[in-house]
């Protein structure tokens, strides 16, 4: 003990399993909407909803977590199903990565953790500064070739909605519901596996890294910030609680804490693993150094646009 | 073969994901993986899976897209079978559903009330309601501002006991650890406890701060947000009469008088001339 690691593993399982615990429900009430997406969605239902204009649709696509909320670990299957279904993968990334954050239920609890420390000013930021990096990453993919943003299979799914268990629309209301478990089924067995190793980096960090080893970090807005990110990166945490966390960062400026509410639920270990399931490895690593960059640039910006405070809050 | 391999391995590991999350729930282990909000939903994912696990078994047309079509994807299905339900079990049987000393020496001590905004006060009482009537006051809701509180006068005085701390036989004040945390900034709740005898149960772990002698100790509870992956340590430092041949994380009760000095400008709470005796754990080991 006193090092900068140590590793336990009875410790090592019980924070595992507690973030199994939590994050499973999640990931199958999004995998079951994902089932029923592909079953009772018709294909032509997006291309209906979304302006046809990929910028304008992004711009939309960024809204949509506030009609369909989902956690961080439940819109990865569901994007994936609404890419099947039409939805260009352009706009299916600016839902995903603003869905967890953008969303009423989101908004109510950062305001709660924040009471007495601006809790108004935070829940805007929040929203706002997710809002725009997951439309400007959004109008970013949509000028990459797909082939360089998603997995082969996904982009077969996409030609192919057929190679999907049931294209959706067809068949009774019985035979739709036995294609949606089996799509269910099969969504969370897939995701599940990378959320398992994503839970076990998540609880490795959690047990055994001396987190006071960061804390000198906090002295320096531009080192709190990358810091924070970082350490929303490896805590894993639920972007509907993660505001709870991060409030107790008392001694970290404000310009990190807002970092650590956007980049968290947008990359964490477990999510990199999920983003695996559907994106090329390139372009997840290309997502993650971008979004990083993107969101600490962004909030460092707002320090000085809306002089926000540099001492602990 | 390989869709009736596929088929049962599927419902395999649904139908184990889901008695573990069933019996987690159950046998009322989860209370220290799970903030109470998130218990129920566990429970429900449990239920989900083991009808899905039962549905995969007797539905007739299942066809996955997953589905092995030669026998290199059924060593694949059996090795991703494997890699769900390993770690799970493994985890499941590994666990004490408590930490250790290294993991609470890794976080950060909570030792200011601020650093823990997601706690809640402990209630304070109306002149009508009996002070000790709760055994856990941090478990009880905090008051509503009561809008007659204003038009309390010298006729009709405020509480001598505004907050809701019982007495044990001996007369001591029961609080939790993190009472002592908001004490030290409320300066009602502080009269309260200040220089009286009070007793507190917690994990025993040497003090990490303020110990230049190594006489010191913190009693530790540890505080849940979400869940026990993000619980933080609470601690409250006590001064012992003697000094106690217990080990780390030992749960112990503690009784002393409670101060509250000021250190580096800032009050912090602190127990003098602590008797720490070893106790069993307390139902709930976490706060919420």
């Amino acid at each position: 003990m006193g090092g900068a690691f140590h590793f336990n593993f009875p410790d090592f399982s019980f924070a595992f399993l507690s973030i199994l615990l939590e994050g499973v429900p999640f990931l199958l009430l999004g995998t079951i909407i994902s089932g029923l997406i592909d079953q009772f969605l018709s294909p032509r239902w997006m291309t209906r909803l979304l302006p046809r204009n990929p910028y304008a649709g992004a711009l939309v696509s960024g809204l949509l977590g506030i009609i369909f909320p989902m956690c961080e670990c439940g819109v990865v299957p569901i994007i994936r199903r609404l890419m099947a279904k039409g939805l260009p993968p352009a706009n299916a990334i600016t839902y995903m990565l603003a869905a967890p954050v953008v969303n009423p239920i989101v908004a109510l609890s950062t305001y709660a953790a924040f009471r007495g420390q601006a809790p108004l000013d935070i829940t805007m930021l929040r929203l706002g500064v997710a809002y725009v990096v997951a439309v400007v990453v959004g109008m970013a993919v949509h000028n990459l070739p797909l082939r360089h943003v998603l997995r082969p299979q996904v982009i077969a799914d996409i030609a192919h909605p057929q190679g999907l268990a049931g294209a959706g629309g067809q068949g009774g209301i019985s035979t739709r519901l036995w294609g949606a478990l089996a799509v269910c089924v099969g969504d969370f067995l897939n995701m599940s596996v990378y959320f398992v190793f994503g839970a076990a980096a998540a609880a490795l960090f959690n047990t055994s890294v001396n987190q006071e080893v960061i804390l000198p970090l906090a002295m320096n807005d531009w080192l709190a910030t990358g810091a924070l990110m970082a350490l929303a990166a490896t805590l894993c945490l639920c972007s509907t609680t993660d505001a709870f966390i991060a409030a107790t960062f008392v001694m970290f400026p404000t310009v990190s804490k807002l970092a650590f509410l956007v980049f968290g639920p947008m990359v964490d270990l477990k999510l990199i693993l999920i983003y695996s399931a559907v994106f090329r490895k390139r372009f997840v690593v290309g997502l993650v150094i971008g979004l990083f960059v993107l969101v600490g640039l962004v909030c460092m910006r707002l320090k000085v646009l809306f002089a926000l405070s540099l001492a602990p809050s | 073969m390989n869709s009736i391999l596929h088929r049962f391995l599927t419902a395999g590991v649904l139908i184990v994901w889901g008695t573990v999350l069933c019996a987690m729930y159950f046998t009322g282990r989860i209370t220290a993986y799970l903030h109470p909000t998130f218990q129920p939903f566990a429970l429900t994912a449990g239920c989900a899976l083991v009808v899905f696990s039962v549905l995969v078994l007797v539905a007739p047309e299942i066809e996955s897209s997953c589905a092995p079509s030669s026998k290199r994807s059924s060593i694949r299905g059996v090795l991703l079978a494997l890699v769900l339900v390993g770690p799970l079990l493994i985890a499941f049987s590994n666990s004490q559903d408590s930490f250790g000393a290294s993991t609470i020496s890794n976080r950060t001590y909570v030792q200011d009330i601020s650093q823990l905004p997601a706690a809640q006060p402990p209630a304070q009482v109306t002149p009508s309601a009996p002070a000790a009537n709760s055994s856990s006051p941090a478990a009880v809701e905090p008051a509503l501002p009561d809008d007659n509180s204003s038009s309390q006068t010298a006729d009709n005085p405020a509480p001598a006991d505004q907050y809701s701390f019982p007495k044990t036989a001996r007369g001591n004040l029961q609080a939790e650890v993190v009472d002592f945390l908001y004490a030290a900034q409320l300066p009602d709740m502080r009269a309260e406890l200040e220089n009286k005898p009070i007793e507190v149960i917690g994990q025993l772990m040497p003090a990490k701060s303020n110990n230049p002698n190594g006489d010191r100790y913190d009693v530790i509870r540890m505080f849940m947000t979400c869940c026990a992956a993000d619980a933080q340590p609470v601690a409250l430092p006590v001064v012992p009469k003697d000094k106690p041949d217990l080990r780390e994380m030992t749960w112990v009760k503690v009784t002393g008088k409670a101060t509250f000095p000021i250190v580096g400008g800032q009050r912090m709470p602190l127990i003098e001339n602590g008797v720490i005796e070893k106790t069993d754990p307390p139902q709930d080991t976490f706060l919420y």
